[in-house]
């Protein structure tokens, strides 16, 4: 099995997993799906949520001296547990199994859904907010603190404890085709900063870093806070906050079964002065329907933003191998300057791993089309385009909506302003990769078939219906539907985090971002969050908040056994 | 106007028929038996319906026999459909069964899929007809379900080792 892999000399080349550790022994985590009885924990801070967000609060807060508890719905997975298998990986560690959907099924969404969120897979592209962004967040918005002058330095702290730098390493193929084709074409293209450290350059980041190497929340500041005596539940789900006298008293959640699908019988309550959403965009403004935040001018679950993703597939005559090597490392965002931001819509260009399950399914067609397209694994190459939704009132984004269980969906009806930048981009990538040498580009799209020259492609492409369920739209990127705003009619939090509606509320993730960013958001959450983080610290201690140094000390902290828990079964009482 | 998987069935071709049908009666008649325990999900008939619309997805794919696809590679790949369903919230996995269950209703299967004789006696040109009327509908909740039925078979046979010689992927690396 796989797992041997990680054995012997190799284990002492990699990284080594915090989980492992002795210390790791004194750190309090809890899989909730073990419950034998309802329990209440109390604590200074809950988070719900690991991710960028949830993540960097729990380190800051940590730091600070103030009793953490952070809670997860998906699993508690480590390295040990990362054997670069799609079948393994999408269940264990993607929101809905790697299937999540918006409402009419035309958008496959990837989001993560275990213990670091989306961190432990994504694929470690880190940029700044964009200045042109941050500055429409001014103007339409009121976020006057939102200055790439002022952020700054809450980016720079972000990055070095992250390891965040330029990717050093050649691209591999599969990057260097949209390289070597926009540079024929004069598109300008540059490197893409990532979030590792001692990488191998494997290209399973998708999958679950198995060497540790990628600077996610799973290995960096949630053992930070662990060791600082935070404590992580895992398999629980936040089904509500429960109110009193305008400020949250407790939040209620259910244990989930061993299957981690379906709350088992247990709740769990957490009782703190202050409470944290931090599930990302979709779970976040859905905890905050279910709990009935009040929420006088409609806007939690609104604007919700997915930088929408069409994908154009090349053959290419040399071998691709585009399942190895760092997945992403070469960018443009061309085409989000050549017109106004809130303008026809733009897009950047960036490229895909391509593993089996993750391509043959997101390919078109099937039967023998769809076998001839796999059996060029090796020559396949895919460029990606994001749409920078968002900035323009014909891209209001979808709305967050409840299943009859409370389970969330998305409603993202795609506009006619977005499918025009659709098309543009797809006639882009083809010109891109048949300026590379591409033999064939194959739009990913239903009533497309593999293009022999780009003449071919430009009528083609120009002829195809941009239809849901026939253009193939992704997203990895979940932004809005708590946005931040300085007046309460406009948003749900103000730039700090706080809720409009409720005193000792905050959302700190990317469902606070008013539009989408342009850019693959995880730095943008971390930079945001550790400010706001930071001020949601001192705001309870009166204190300075901690900073957060290069390098965690994880290893050489014992546990200060702040946060109790209280494993007994309590009446549902308010606080 | 967007419909979702749950208004397909309360919506869909026939109607208040639909529910009152579902479930009362399957039409398959399929030749495909596989060890219930190794199931997570699908039922018996839901099981014979995969097992019609697979050879379909994954024509060229999976290894053949006379023309058709080995019973060891039928099996995985009806497998590997309910394990990529049994990773599904329940609302999705519900929803699915039930479009896996019209498929399967003598009553309505032949209006949704214009396949009137059982799956096993059906062609695979004949399935793979009905799935590319599906796949190139007019209406949306039809493309809709192909594509939830393509993803999860693509999903079910790519991720098994089994795939991947084919295809000229050599699995994940070694780290020594």
């Amino acid at each position: 099995m796989a797992g041997d892999r990680l054995s012997g000399t190799a284990e002492a080349l990699v990284n080594p997993n915090p989980y492992a550790a002795p210390q790791a022994r004194h750190w309090k985590m809890l899989d909730a799906s073990t419950l034998q009885r309802d329990a209440t924990i109390e604590c200074d801070v809950a988070i719900v949520g690991t991710g960028a967000g949830g993540g960097t609060a729990a380190e800051i807060l940590a730091r600070s001296g103030l009793r953490v508890v952070m809670l997860e719905e998906g699993p508690l997975k480590t390295s040990s547990d990362f054997h670069m298998l799609e079948r393994e990986a999408y269940p264990n560690l993607y929101q809905e199994s790697a299937g999540r959907r918006t409402k009419d099924e035309g958008i496959i969404i990837l989001q993560g859904r275990s213990v670091g969120g989306s961190t432990t897979v994504n694929w470690t592209s880190s940029f700044r907010t964009p200045p042109a962004t941050l500055a429409y967040w001014r103007e339409r918005f009121g976020l006057d603190t939102f200055t790439p002058a002022a952020l700054a330095p809450w980016f720079a702290m972000m990055e070095r404890r992250l390891g965040i730098h330029r990717w050093e390493r050649e691209p591999n193929d599969n990057n260097d085709v949209l390289r070597r084709g926009a540079a024929r074409l004069g598109i300008p293209t540059a490197v893409i900063p990532r979030n590792v450290r001692g990488c191998y350059n494997l290209g399973y980041c998708g999958v679950g870093c198995p060497t540790n190497a990628k600077q996610s929340m799973l290995v960096t500041t949630i053992p930070a806070a662990l060791a600082h005596g935070a404590q992580l539940v895992s398999r629980v789900r936040a089904e509500r906050f429960v109110q009193k006298s305008g400020a949250v008293a407790e939040l209620e959640c259910s244990a989930l079964d061993s299957a981690g699908l379906r709350p088992g019988p247990y709740t769990l309550r957490v009782r703190a002065r202050a409470f944290v959403a931090a599930g990302g965009a979709i779970n976040t403004p859905a905890l905050l329907m279910r709990s009935s935040v009040p929420d006088p001018h409609r806007r939690i679950g609104v604007r919700t933003f997915l930088h929408p993703t069409v994908i154009s597939a090349a053959t290419m005559p040399e071998e691709v191998v585009a399942s190895s090597g760092a997945p992403q490392s070469i960018y443009s965002d061309h085409f989000l300057k050549t017109q106004a931001i809130d303008g026809p819509i733009g897009y950047k260009l960036e490229v895909p791993p391509l593993h089996p399950v993750l391509t043959s399914s997101t390919f078109t067609g099937l039967g023998e089309f769809a076998a001839s397209q796999m059996r060029n694994f090796n020559h396949l190459q895919a460029i990606i385009a994001l749409m920078r939704d968002g900035f323009n009132e014909e891209s209001v984004g979808g709305t967050v909506g409840l299943h009859g269980d409370g389970t969330p969906i998305l409603d993202y009806p795609i506009s006619s302003f977005v499918w025009d930048g659709m098309r543009r981009a797809l006639l882009t990538m083809a010109e891109i990769q048949f300026a590379a040498g591409a033999r064939t580009a194959l739009p990913l799209h239903e009533s497309a078939v593999p293009y022999h020259s780009w003449a071919e492609a430009r009528v083609a492409i120009a002829a195809l219906p941009m239809e849901v369920l026939r253009t193939r739209v992704a997203s990895a990127h979940v932004m809005g539907g708590s946005a931040m705003s300085k007046d309460e009619r406009d948003g749900v939090v103000d730039q700090h985090g706080r809720s409009h509606a409720l005193e000792n509320l905050y959302v700190f993730d990317g469902s606070a971002f008013p539009t989408s960013l342009g850019v693959n958001p995880q730095l943008s959450i971390y930079g945001m969050v550790a400010r706001n983080a930071s001020g949601l610290a001192a705001s309870l201690t009166g204190r300075p908040a901690a900073r957060l140094a290069e390098r965690d000390d994880a290893g050489s902290e014992m546990p200060n056994g702040r946060s109790a828990l209280i494993a007994e079964s309590v009446t549902p009482t308010v606080l | 106007m967007p419909l979702t998987r749950g208004r397909l069935l309360k919506t869909g071709f026939a109607g208040g028929l639909v529910l009152a049908l579902a479930g009362c009666a399957h039409s398959n008649g399929s030749t495909f038996h596989d060890d219930a325990a190794a199931y997570k999900v699908l039922d018996a008939g839901e099981r014979g319906t995969v097992a019609a619309l697979a050879p379909a997805f994954l024509a060229g794919a999976l290894p053949t026999a006379n023309g058709a696809p080995t019973h060891d590679a039928l099996v995985a790949a009806v497998r590997g459909f309910d394990t990529a369903l049994s990773g599904l919230p329940p609302v999705d996995v519900a929803q699915i069964q039930k479009l896996l269950g019209m498929l399967d209703n003598p009553f309505i299967k032949p209006l949704a899929t214009g396949i009137w004789s059982s799956w096993s006696d059906a062609s695979p040109a004949t399935v793979t007809a009905f799935l590319n009327r599906w796949r190139f509908s007019p209406i949306e909740l039809l493309r809709g379900g192909y594509d939830v039925l393509h993803q999860l078979t693509m999903a079910g046979w790519y991720g098994q080792d089994r795939a991947w010689q084919a295809i000229g992927y050599p699995g994940p690396p070694r780290l020594s």
